[in-house]
């Protein structure tokens, strides 16, 4: 496995984490403890979820993301060098966020118009940053020779080689959707200022440089902006984004899985509240589960208010470990549940639903959510058990 | 909630994204532009009731994520619509080249006889702009759309085209050409009926489970 020679590189990276990883301090006990726990998926009788600590639980989630760059490396079909992150290695402030930020700006110029790196040229211009090839490798085989118009003094230009132009019509496609969205997002949150904005589209396009095949899914800025705000930082918001992401791909329309998650939570309901299965069974019809898409999406993540949103994504990450894996459902399970007999005493449709959920929006009280979802946790471990 | 109306029409909004479909639909709910709205994450939804030649409709209007790659989403919303918005951004050439795509989707998947209002939005940045109203009437014409320009910033035209499209409808069903009772039609009678139908199902329903505890 290329793990070894990939962990020889992490020492600096680890250097240059460490200052900023104070924020979320290691929770040594509960990672021990989680760990132990890890295989059983519905085990919530230890480590309970206490989201007001300030030693959040988060902590386990974002200790991983660095550590496991070693051993993600398969999990990337583009070849072992993708896979390093590049902005979270070596001087991140410096030419890191230059480059993420260079880049997509370069791009959308044409008049760099079909360039492609060489090892060398990588080696020149990114100087220490070996991981920075990352950025370009997974399209070897779209590169067309080089034809260069290269006036530009640009990280991409000065490489050697050409991208075709294919590849850059894909790409500046992506940087223009990229553009509608970043312009838009959360503007009446204090954080995003022009400035910030700009560190969001550097980040998103990076991104999507390294995932073209996926593209730019609008969603995607909304599972970004809560670790920007949280961070502040250009080159560790990507990393982690990018280890978010991981998981979060499969619920867009390329990964599949949201009708899973539909049949899931039809059966939990099912099984848990046999009322509420009728209504909706009786009042539903083939989409009726679609006013949960939103919230399996993006992690809830437009159904709260920022300070919950943060709450709610570090209780996801940590249940892995403590409680089950597949807390997501739970929580969507629990928002259901707790307007219930609201949903049975108006006899809502599916059509009412959607519509209750969007005005509800950041209006939950999501203790009162995280609790029941645990118990949810509990009832249906019980459940098992008692079978 | 239980408001009272002679007909429940289904609208869908659709168009590319970034033209400005929640903002139209904000408007004609609120009577007020949408500041700092998202893009669009699966569906939306609002309604109001209107009254259109004499006759009270209540609009059950669905709001669609506006990015392709969602149509596989938005597409099981289209059952059903009785009308529809196809929006595009005046000022970008790219949205109204796509809207012949969106033609066909709401013309397959909804109803063939879904009745369609074209609205160019942003009208109000006229200075910007990359389609010309003569264009697009034209395109409207050879595709049989109603076509309005819009502009969810000043709210003009706004109403008349949620208005419009309403009004084409109840004409078609008092002419005979749309029939309410047919499946798929995205036309209900009013809800007084409706709801008499759906209570029974629910006390039906809580006895169940009185039983089964």
């Amino acid at each position: 496995m290329a793990t070894e020679t990939e962990k020889d590189k992490t020492p600096d990276r680890e250097e240059v984490r460490a200052p900023d990883t104070d924020t979320f301090k290691a929770c040594e006990p509960e990672d021990a403890q989680g760990t132990s726990v890890a295989s059983s998926t519905i085990d919530t009788s230890e480590a309970p979820l206490t989201i007001e600590s300030d030693e959040s639980p988060s902590a386990i989630e974002m200790e991983e993301i660095p550590m496991a760059k070693g051993s993600v490396i398969s999990w990337d079909r583009k070849g072992p060098l993708a896979l390093a992150s590049p902005p979270a290695s070596g001087p991140p402030m410096g030419e890191a966020v230059a480059v993420a930020g260079g880049l997509p700006v370069l791009e959308l110029r044409l008049e760099d118009e079909g360039e492609k790196p060489s090892p060398e040229g990588t080696e020149s211009v990114l100087s220490e940053e070996p991981e920075m090839e990352s950025l370009f490798p997974q399209f070897d085989s779209l590169a067309v020779a080089a034809e260069m118009k290269n006036e530009a003094a640009s990280p991409v230009s000065s490489i050697g080689t050409t991208y075709s132009q294919e590849l850059l019509d894909m790409y500046t496609i992506n940087l223009h959707r990229i553009e509608k969205d970043v312009q838009r997002c959360d503007r009446n949150y204090w954080y995003f200022t022009p400035a910030n904005l700009e560190k969001l589209r550097n980040i998103m396009c990076s991104y999507i440089w390294q995932h073209l095949d996926i593209g730019y899914v609008q969603g995607m800025c909304d599972l970004l902006a809560p670790l920007l705000v949280i961070l502040d930082d250009e080159a560790m918001a990507f990393s982690c984004f990018t280890e978010l992401m991981k998981r979060m791909n499969q619920n867009f329309p390329h990964g599949g899985a949201m009708d899973t998650h539909f049949a899931n939570m039809r059966s939990l309901i099912q099984i848990l509240d046999s009322e509420l299965f009728e209504l909706m069974h009786q009042n539903g019809d083939y989409t009726h589960f679609y006013f949960c898409y939103r919230w399996f999406l993006l992690d809830f993540k437009r159904e709260l208010v920022y300070d919950d949103v943060f709450a709610v994504w570090e209780t996801i990450w940590a249940a892995k470990y403590t409680s089950s894996g597949h807390f997501v459902l739970f929580i969507a399970l629990a928002l259901v549940e707790l307007y219930r007999d609201i949903i049975l005493e108006n006899n809502m449709d599916f059509t009412d639903i959607i519509k209750f959920f969007n005005e509800m929006a950041e209006h939950h009280n999501i203790k009162q959510v995280l609790t029941l979802a645990r118990d949810l946790v509990c009832k249906v471990q019980t459940l098992i058990e008692n079978k | 909630m239980s408001e009272t109306y002679d007909f429940l029409f289904k609208f869908l909004v659709i168009g590319s994204a970034g033209t400005g479909k929640s903002c139209l639909l904000h408007q004609f709910i609120e009577n007020k532009f949408k500041q700092d709205s998202n893009h669009t994450i699966g569906v939306e939804f609002g309604s109001r009731v209107v009254n259109v030649g004499g006759k009270t409709v209540k609009l059950q209007i669905w709001d669609t994520a506006g990015q392709e790659r969602f149509r596989s989403v938005t597409r099981s919303y289209y059952r059903g619509a009785a009308g529809a918005l196809l929006v595009y951004d005046i000022t970008s050439r790219e949205t109204y080249n796509a809207l012949t795509n969106w033609l066909t989707d709401a013309r397959t998947l909804a109803s063939p006889n879904i009745v369609i209002i074209l609205c160019g939005n942003k009208k109000d940045l006229d200075a910007d702009r990359e389609v010309t109203f003569l264009e697009a009437s034209r395109f409207a014409q050879e595709n049989e759309l109603m076509f309005l320009e819009t502009s969810a910033l000043t709210g003009e035209n706004v109403e008349e085209a949620f208005l419009k499209c309403a009004r084409t409808i109840l004409n078609k069903i008092e002419s005979g050409e749309l029939d309410p009772e047919r499946m798929g039609s995205g036309i209900q009678y009013g809800d007084a009926s409706l709801r008499q139908l759906r209570q029974p199902r629910s006390t039906t329903a809580q006895t169940k489970q009185q039983c089964n505890c």
